[in-house]
């Protein structure tokens, strides 16, 4: 019923639609059609542009597609694969006669950028990995950043058969900081209650994002909490050692010294040179021998 | 330059000074605890001057530069002059004629609790004391004194208010009394709030006694203790004749 027909573009971009009819289920399944995206559309035109070669299963209904400019078509039905493969990346027409669900897989997927928000498959097929989520009411897959989808195949030691989906490399992707998590931060602004700063690194890592945490009173340190007084704890541009306690409310997030080894690190006097600790309320100066009061880490070698 | 070398530094001691200016040299004073006020700086053995102004020498160790300026530094125990300019759910926001806003904790009054909080409407005048002033920070402001009294710090109500230099009112702020206020005490009766940041207040009577107290204390800014004097007899010489032709009516 179907045949194989290749039109010859007038254009220069090599343009060739292959149709495979009724293939078999041990093809089916060797291509993965369970885990391939699913979309669907009422009848009309349709405008589709292909940037990488795309392989789609029609499951139902019929499709005529015209590559631009031309006036051949090539025509299938359910049950058909429809490869195309392009490499100038010019648009075809597609007239659909019937609703048509069709199911697309890109041939090159490692290269395939998602956004948050796309379905990246089903939960039956895949595992969710780092940057997508699975939407129980729906058992879907979903992205949750933007960047490249990739498809992990299963440890062989585990029970698991599904391949993990992760989407990774977008140059945003950072570390984050998470509760718990150690980070360093230069103090901005030091206020009656509470004290601002800056998240520059989260462990051994810098951020490449602006992070802004808060250290309240009652989390400068571990005793007498009520009399801390934030201006002989901190001052602005000090190096502080402090782990995240929450994500905080919409501006930042909540950081905590309360521990020996949490503090300033680092700090200039007011004289201009980068002060020596001597005790975990100060540090001196080593130009003036000015003893300037903080709140100090205490580095363990 | 032999000479210049052995100069004391004593002799730089009530005399003018700029930014730059090393005016004592700590190598030539061991076994002294000095104490360096505002505008000194202290370069390893050097201290140097941040600010243009007089070097002053109280006994027995402390060196300060006094300047008179425009703009206030807010300090601790300061008594000034601040105008409200937003009120938050905590502080008062006060304008102080400095770097930054002063907050005025909402509970800093007298028997102050959440429930007798005081309604400040936009531009009111209050005198104030500072709690806290560290750099890089919004300075703390009170209306108690250090034991929890009011004290005469609140609103200041009616009179008139004037701005003048940080020099002229601690000079008005010094005893014994400066002249100009001296003098024009024994002819006139005023009630006057000198504020640190630059601030003056003066409430009388009658609006022609507020008028002749500010131009006089703004006339005396520059003016030696005698010059103050004369000044002040010329513009009361106009405020006699005022004063007669109202009583002749």
């Amino acid at each position: 019923m179907a045949t194989t027909s290749t039109p010859q573009p007038d254009s220069s971009s090599n343009l060739s639609i292959t149709v495979e009819s009724n293939p078999s289920d041990s093809r089916l399944s060797e291509l993965g059609i369970q885990s391939w995206p699913k979309w669907g559309c009422p009848p009309g035109k349709y405008m589709l542009k292909f940037e990488a070669e795309e392989t789609c299963y029609l499951v139902k209904g019929k499709v005529k597609v015209y590559p631009k400019g031309s006036s051949e078509y090539v025509e299938f039905g359910a049950g058909k694969q429809k490869a195309a493969s392009d490499q100038e990346g010019s648009s075809k027409q597609g007239q659909s006669l019937g609703s048509i669900h069709c199911k697309i897989k890109k041939m090159e997927e490692a290269d395939e950028m998602v956004t948050p928000g796309e379905v990246l498959g089903k939960a039956t097929d895949l595992k969710a990995g780092k940057g997508a989520y699975a939407a129980s009411h729906n058992n879907t897959i979903y992205a949750s950043l933007t960047g490249f989808r990739r498809i992990q195949a299963p440890p062989p030691a585990s029970n698991d058969k599904r391949p993990t989906v992760e989407v990774t490399g977008h140059k945003a992707h950072g570390p984050v900081p998470e509760p718990g998590s150690v980070v360093i931060a230069r103090v901005t602004k030091v206020m009656a209650r509470t004290a601002s700063a800056d998240i520059m690194c989260v462990g051994p890592k810098s951020v490449r994002e602006k992070f802004t945490g808060i250290i309240r009173q009652q989390d400068v340190r571990a005793t007498e909490i009520d009399k801390v007084d934030m201006h002989l704890s901190f001052r602005p541009g000090d190096i502080v050692r402090a782990v995240v306690l929450s994500l905080g409310d919409a501006r930042a997030y909540y950081l905590s010294t309360a521990k020996n080894e949490l503090g300033v690190v680092s700090a200039e006097s007011s004289a201009g040179a980068t002060m020596v600790p001597i005790s975990w309320t100060e540090m001196q100066c080593p130009l003036t021998g000015q003893i300037e009061l903080r709140k100090v880490a205490k580095v363990v070698n | 330059m032999e000479n210049k070398q052995s100069s004391s530094p004593a002799s730089f001691v009530d005399s003018t000074v700029v930014p730059g200016d090393v005016v004592l040299d700590l190598s030539s004073m061991t076994n002294q605890t000095i104490k360096l006020g505002g505008g000194l700086r202290q370069d390893c053995d050097a201290i140097s001057a941040t600010k243009a102004g007089t070097l002053r020498f109280s006994k027995p160790n402390k060196y300060w530069i006094e300047s008179s300026q425009k703009r206030y530094v807010p300090c601790v125990e300061d008594t000034i002059l601040g105008i409200v300019v937003d009120s938050k759910a905590d502080n008062f926001l006060i304008d102080i004629k400095g770097p930054a806003m002063g907050f005025l904790p909402v509970l800093a009054f007298e028997g102050g609790t959440r429930r007798n909080i005081p309604k400040f409407e936009v531009g009111t005048l209050l005198y104030l004391r500072v709690v806290k002033a560290n750099f890089g920070m919004n300075p703390e402001l009170s209306c108690t004194d250090a034991s929890g009294k009011a004290a005469e710090f609140g609103p200041l109500k009616d009179g008139y208010m004037f701005e003048t230099s940080t020099g002229l009112s601690r000079k008005l702020l010094s005893s014994p009394a400066c002249p100009v206020l001296e003098a024009l005490g024994k002819k006139l009766s005023f009630e006057i709030a000198v504020g640190l940041n630059g601030r003056v207040w003066v409430n009388a009577a009658s609006p022609d006694t507020i008028v002749v107290v500010a131009n006089a204390i703004m006339n005396s800014e520059c003016l030696s203790g005698a010059q103050q004097i004369i000044m002040l007899y010329d513009l009361m010489d106009s405020l006699v004749v005022v004063l007669l032709r109202e009583t002749k009516k």
